[in-house]
């Protein structure tokens, strides 16, 4: 007879099989993938898909290569292919191929990833938002000293615009994950955005899109943001804004709003080493007959890692945890 | 950690560098909210004569059916007084609804409620369309599929048996906006909206702590990927409310407005105002009037807010002289709004605002 857990876990390793089988059967023959079935290619799609599926050779190197042929010549990317100046999609992108370069030995040693990785984290580190103007900021330095530019700043989903939490959430992690490059530079880079998302986070836990207040009126937290928030700030996991966030997370463990917040939920609480029960046990049972968690492809792979990082399996593979300070 | 203090630390920097450096030392968030302040004066606007050429030409007509509460069927309601109304002919196009869903509040009537968007449904097919399509990007939540369920669009799309599409994560094509006031000489847009036969705007009626008041013209924002430009839409922001506005109405081209002005919002909108009844559904083919006869709705002077004032110059009519109204007359049913405290005279606060990126 299969006891109560191992049935559990064969019903999350059954769900998972039927969300790759689905993701593979969408992915473009020039290796992307698109966000909904019969779209155009999808960056963001793209790379949490083949995440998804990175175990599969053959699937992560079409993307890897689609992904470095794709890249703007800033160092950046686009939701797809001309389509404009670079903009958030970078963070996932870069994300994708740092953790095939890490997997897969003759990903990590293509030239053209290697370029590309190089040419993104550069990208990264230059397409933060600015604040002030170099003679403003050369103004603050002589009047106010160093300090006065240590203020925090995250990235912006289009250039120019001003900084929000889920795509410093994205940068932050493809910079993390699995670790930090070892260059001083990253880590001062990162812990100003760090400062950003842990100063706006809400009055009583968790983060809202960007502010925790605005108009003298306090702003509630969502539950996706939040969890895209904590996946990025794994290595600060001892501050107080984090321990708030993880509480207001589980808080809503009996609430099932849809696959993608489940999918986040589940993979930020894992990532902290916090059981995630309720919410794959709902993610599982809105898996459709397709194997499809969504209309979205993006809502389908985030569920597929969920469904992974949920099972008992060695560290290493468990999704999105960064090795934390 | 204290938010507030370090809201006001960043002030005291933006105090600095406005006197020390003046208008080189701006910063990219004071500049994010140029355009969209109230405050903006009546200056005269440079319109060149390709923009000039957009504009309506005649008159407008704007229908204001009285439609109490949402319980009933608003269509049945509202049925025997469209013959009085020039409707556009939607026979065998394509028509895609656009409703407002920017976000979810609970107890807030933040989108349009699903029985006006199953009126405008039944409304679009009533006039012949050959296919209905709902769409929308929502502005400020990425999570689609909690927004249809909690706001009870999605079963009303369900019910009434019409797809729904997310605007967000269309595919996108290239719009040429050369001519427009952002000065972005391309916008991408989704497909679904590009390749429409008519679009339709179904907005909930609401005041706007930056421009006055939302309605059927800023709901085209919502068209606006966020594939592309991010939740929210930022970028619209950083250019100018009023100038997206604008330029949006050029390039989505809605063929009609259907406004939810039953339950209303007012003081903090667009999120946290709180309910007002009005009890009408507001209807007619140039957007400019709509809207200028809804701020009338509101005792709201049109003139006041700029993207209204570019409206009039570029889109349509909205001088009441040039807007022939099919109902009640606007002064007889028309309420006071407690409007957004940006509206009044506390500058701290937009301050605060402006560093908070609001």
């Amino acid at each position: 007879m299969v006891s109560e857990s191992k049935q559990k876990q064969q019903d999350i390793s059954s769900a998972r099989a039927k969300a790759l089988n689905f993701l593979r059967l969408h992915q473009g023959s020039a290796g992307w993938f698109p966000y909904k079935e019969a779209g155009q290619p999808s960056m963001e799609a793209t790379a949490w898909s083949t995440l998804a599926l990175r175990e599969d050779k053959t699937v992560a190197l079409a993307a890897a290569l689609y992904i470095s042929k794709c890249q703007n010549k800033d160092g950046g990317w686009s939701t797809e292919p001309d389509s404009g100046r670079s903009d958030w999609n970078s963070g996932p992108a870069m994300l994708c191929l740092r953790v095939l370069a890490g997997e897969h030995l003759e990903i990590a040693k293509n030239s053209d990833v290697k370029k590309a990785i190089r040419l993104g984290l550069a990208r990264l580190l230059d397409s933060r938002v600015e604040f002030y103007q170099p003679i403003a900021r050369l103004l603050l330095l002589m009047s106010q000293g160093p300090s006065s530019l240590a203020y925090g700043r995250g990235w912006p989903w289009d250039p120019d615009c001003f900084h929000w939490v889920e795509p410093t959430a994205y940068n932050l992690l493809a910079l993390k994950f699995p670790e930090l490059p070892q260059d001083g530079l990253y880590e001062r880079i990162t812990s100003f955005a760090d400062q950003f998302l842990l100063e706006h986070a809400c009055q009583d836990g968790g983060w809202n899109h960007g502010n925790n207040i605005t108009l003298g009126q306090y702003l509630p937290p969502y539950r996706l943001t939040t969890a895209e928030a904590l996946l990025a700030l794994q290595d600060k996991a001892d501050s107080k804004a984090v321990k708030s966030a993880l509480k207001y997370l589980q808080s809503l463990e009996a609430q099932d709003p849809s696959s993608l917040c489940l999918a986040l939920s589940a993979l930020a609480l894992t990532a902290y080493k916090l059981p995630a029960k309720r919410e794959i046990a709902f993610l599982i049972h809105r898996q459709k007959a397709d194997g499809s968690f969504s209309s979205s492809i993006v809502a389908t792979a985030l569920a597929a890692l969920a469904l992974q990082a949920d099972l008992d399996s060695n560290d290493h593979i468990l999704m999105l945890r960064t090795k934390a300070g | 950690m204290n938010n507030v203090d370090d809201n006001d630390n960043d002030l005291n920097r933006r105090d600095f560098l406005k006197i020390a450096a003046g208008a080189a030392a701006a910063s990219a968030i004071t500049s994010s909210l140029e355009g969209c302040s109230q405050s903006d004066k009546p200056a005269p606007l440079h319109i060149t004569d390709a923009q000039k050429a957009w504009r309506k030409q005649g008159r407008s007509q704007v229908g204001i059916l009285a439609c109490p509460s949402y319980q009933e069927d608003i269509f049945e309601i509202i049925k025997p007084q469209l013959s009085t109304l020039h409707l556009p002919d939607f026979k065998n196009k394509s028509v895609v609804l656009k409703p407002n869903m920017v976000e979810y509040r609970e107890g807030k009537p933040v989108t349009t409620n699903p029985a006006v968007l199953i009126a405008a449904i039944k409304l679009a097919y009533y006039l012949g369309a050959k296919s209905v399509t709902v769409a929308e990007g929502p502005g400020h939540m990425r999570d689609t599929e909690y927004l249809l369920d909690v706001t009870g669009l999605g079963k009303a799309c369900k019910d009434m048996d019409v797809p729904f599409v997310d605007l967000n994560l269309d595919d996108i094509v290239e719009m040429d906006n050369r001519n427009g006031f952002t000065k972005l000489d391309q916008f991408w847009l989704p497909k679904t909206i590009a390749e429409a036969d008519a679009v339709v705007s179904v907005p909930k009626l609401k005041t706007h702590h930056w421009v006055g008041l939302t309605c059927s013209m800023k709901n085209l924002f919502g068209t606006v990927p966020g594939r592309k430009y991010g939740w929210p839409k930022n970028l619209l922001h950083v250019r100018g409310i009023p100038n997206s506005i604008i330029d949006l109405q050029h390039l989505v081209k809605p063929a009609f407005g259907f406004v939810d002005a039953i339950v209303t919002m007012e003081g903090d909108g667009p999120i946290n105002g709180d309910a007002k009844q009005l009890g009408y559904i507001v209807l007619g083919q140039d957007l400019a009037s709509i809207d200028a006869t809804c701020a009338r709705l509101m005792k709201l002077n049109p003139t006041d807010y700029k993207y209204i004032r570019m409206a009039g110059q570029v889109v349509g009519n909205i001088e009441e002289a040039d807007i022939d109204i099919v109902g009640p007359t606007v002064a007889t049913i028309a309420q006071t709004y407690a409007m957004p405290i940006t509206f009044g005279s506390n500058k701290e606060l937009l301050k605060d605002a402006g560093s908070q990126g609001s």
